[in-house]
């Protein structure tokens, strides 16, 4: 038989009239939690804009604060407010907290660290975890990228803390685009250098003070063209690399150059 | 500058042509640099100024002068005298027996008047003066443009370079080829004239050996006032400036001038503040010069005002202060697009809204939208279809492009 006498001395007594008290306040935390789950949607249906995303963004804090309500009143009546008892009742929460929190701790301590190395900084254009995007803000926890799709990506510190961080534009407004060709090899790759890197040349999107370099890679089934260049302001990237794309397709084959296909790479393997 | 001593005692070389490595902005004056909290602070702590023994009392009612006024009192620019100084400054080239090709480009920024000064030069010494490509040529790379200057000619001058290439895959070709002459020995002696602009941008075009460049000097302060009150009194005009506020001297006249109240104080700032916002640029100044000029409304379109003090028969042009002047400024929604239409007009100089198409990623639509919204704000000014940046609007599409990071020249 397991000795329940500490455990007696931490429980009050629970008479019926406690029993009861306890079962109508969890029965209306139960009550309020469904009135507000429902009601406050219906609620935010009916409005628009931003008013309605306000609302549905204070469900969760109304959720919490009705249990944090029923746990303020249940657990002083439950447990015998004694020293004792609460410092054995935080030492055990504190010890489940710490495994539960495990996690979180380790990522604000990534934070600090991120802070004095500075692998990154607002602006940077960085890929973690196959995530690449514009880092918005560092917080103590977190950081927030903006995807080119706009999307918000918030990444814990940690899971930079052991991963590769590649920063496009470290510190600075400098960041390189690449534009690929791939041509059928049949064609004066000396001219056509040439043409690329006046594609790059006259893209108002240059940062004409930094190089033009095209990169020639001859493959088994064509010739690849490496357009690298940097546009002026780092957000005006993937403009920049869809005007050299357009801009240097449309010079290509004004010069009566034909692109490479996969189709005709098989067909040529065959 | 002494307020007593009649400018003609005084006269320095306006125009001076020099080597691109001698070119000096002209610096603004100590309340400009340090911010004008700061030329708050310094006018309440220095001395305070000698007191004439009236005090003057700003008029109220002033009117900005009509066009008739406006060409008596700040007309367009005769450019000869420039012409005689790039004549001297090219004396040593032109005496020198050197066989083979000889040139030397004369580079300046938008506004600075080097069409006209190399056109009044070409005329001087009755050289061939070449006209530029039309767009159309420039995209077809069009052969017969460049019969003109590959015939074995001797001498001939090319005003404006900046007209000879388009921004665009197919809008080098003729400007390469050119380049490839200037490089051989088939030249002769040619004088070029190119924007500032589009001189910065073809230094990534045109990887050869380059020859000379000459500038024209900015005008500084002292040769600016003394260039605005030359061409307000040629001959026998009697204009003085006075601000309107104050009733001080913006430029010191060119002529002993008698008040019976006392001698008003000179303004030394205005032509500092002026010369240093303009960059030293002629036409830029003089744009904001004519801008700022006002008399009163029952005179303002009558030949010229009498000093209510005697009758000396001098008239007064009243100056509205420095600090009081609209300036122009971009939109506040002015992004990358207005950057690049902004550049695209600088890199040549003036461009139809068809070329502008051409050689940036928009619509025509897109194109002349931004184009009379930039027109509202002063930025932008056609003509004959043709637009291109005001002189007024130079200073601030100068600084808004440099801040955010474009080619901008070396001006």
């Amino acid at each position: 038989m397991p000795d329940v006498s500490g455990l007696s001395g931490i429980v009050r007594d629970l008479n019926d009239i406690v029993l009861v008290q306890l079962l109508s306040a969890l029965v209306l935390a139960v009550a309020l939690l469904v009135a507000a789950q429902t009601l406050l949607p219906w609620i935010a249906s009916k409005q628009s804009g931003r008013r309605r995303l306000y609302l549905l963004a204070t469900l969760p804090a109304l959720r919490l604060l009705i249990i944090a309500g029923l746990l303020t009143y249940s657990i002083p009546t439950i447990i015998e407010p004694t020293f004792e008892n609460v410092v054995a009742l935080l030492g055990a929460f504190g010890l489940a907290a710490a495994f539960a929190f495990k996690d979180y701790i380790s990522s604000l301590i990534a934070g600090v660290v991120t802070l004095y190395e500075m692998p990154y900084r607002p602006g940077d254009w960085i890929e973690i975890d196959g995530v690449y995007g514009e880092v918005r803000s560092i917080g103590m926890r977190t950081v927030e990228i903006v995807t080119p799709d706009d999307a918000v990506v918030v990444i814990p510190h940690l899971k930079a803390w052991d991963r590769s961080i590649h920063n496009a534009n470290k510190d600075g407004r400098n960041l390189m685009c690449v534009a690929s060709f791939f041509l059928n090899p049949h064609h004066d790759a000396e001219q056509i250098k040439h043409a690329l890197q006046d594609v790059a040349l006259t893209s108002p999107y240059l940062q004409i003070r930094r190089p033009i370099a095209v990169i020639v890679q001859e493959t088994p089934w064509a010739t690849s063209y490496r357009l690298k260049a940097y546009p002026i302001d780092p957000r005006q990237q993937f403009a920049f690399i869809t005007d050299l794309t357009v801009r240097g397709k449309a010079a290509l084959i004004a010069k009566g150059v034909t692109f490479a296909t996969a189709a005709a790479a098989v067909a040529a393997d065959a | 500058m002494s307020e007593s001593a009649p400018i003609q005692e005084q006269r320095l070389p306006l125009w001076q042509f020099v080597p691109l490595s001698d070119y000096q902005l002209p610096t603004a004056g100590f309340g400009q640099t340090a911010g004008r909290g700061v030329a708050r602070l310094w006018r309440r702590l220095r001395p305070p100024p000698e007191e004439t023994e009236s005090p003057f009392t700003p008029h109220e009612d002033l009117s900005a002068l009509d066009a008739d006024c406006l060409r008596r009192v700040a007309p367009a620019p005769q450019w000869r005298a420039a012409a005689d100084a790039l004549d001297e400054a090219l004396e040593p080239w032109l005496q020198a027996r050197k066989p083979g090709v000889s040139a030397v480009f004369v580079v300046g920024p938008p506004h600075s008047g080097r069409q006209h000064i190399l056109q009044e030069w070409a005329a001087l010494h009755k050289w061939r003066l070449l006209k530029s490509p039309k767009p159309e040529q420039i995209l077809g790379g069009d052969a017969s443009w460049s019969k003109q200057w590959a015939k074995d000619e001797t001498a001939w001058v090319l005003p404006e370079l900046e007209h000879c290439f388009l921004r665009h895959v197919d809008g080098l070709t003729l400007i390469r080829q050119l380049f490839n002459v200037l490089g051989s020995e088939h030249a002769g002696r040619v004088v070029i004239g190119c924007d500032s602009w589009a001189w910065a941008f073809l230094q990534h075009v045109w990887t050869g050996h380059k020859p000379a460049v000459l500038v024209c000097q900015a005008l500084d302060d002292q040769r600016l006032a003394q260039w605005l009150v030359h061409l307000a009194n040629p001959r026998r005009s009697r204009y003085i400036f006075r601000q309107s506020n104050d009733g001080r001297f913006v430029l010191p006249p060119a002529f002993d001038v008698q008040f019976s109240n006392g001698k008003p104080l000179a303004s030394r700032s205005y032509a500092q503040r002026l010369a240093a916002h303009s960059r030293g640029i002629a036409g830029v100044a003089l744009d904001y010069w004519r801008s700022s000029l006002s008399a009163r409304p029952d005179e303002a379109a009558a030949p010229g005002v009498k000093d209510d003090a005697e009758e000396t028969g001098h008239f007064t042009i009243w100056v509205t202060p420095w600090d009081e002047i609209r300036q122009p400024s971009l939109p506040a929604d002015a992004g990358h697009d207005h950057a690049f239409l902004l550049h695209a007009l600088l890199l040549h100089s003036g461009l139809s809204a068809d070329v502008l198409t051409r050689i940036l990623p928009f619509s025509l639509s897109r194109v002349v939208q931004m184009l009379y919204q930039l027109e509202d704000a002063e930025l932008v000014a056609a003509e004959d279809a043709v637009w291109s940046v005001s002189g007024r609007g130079y200073p601030p599409v100068h600084a808004f492009l440099e801040r955010e990071g474009y080619l901008v020249d070396a001006f």
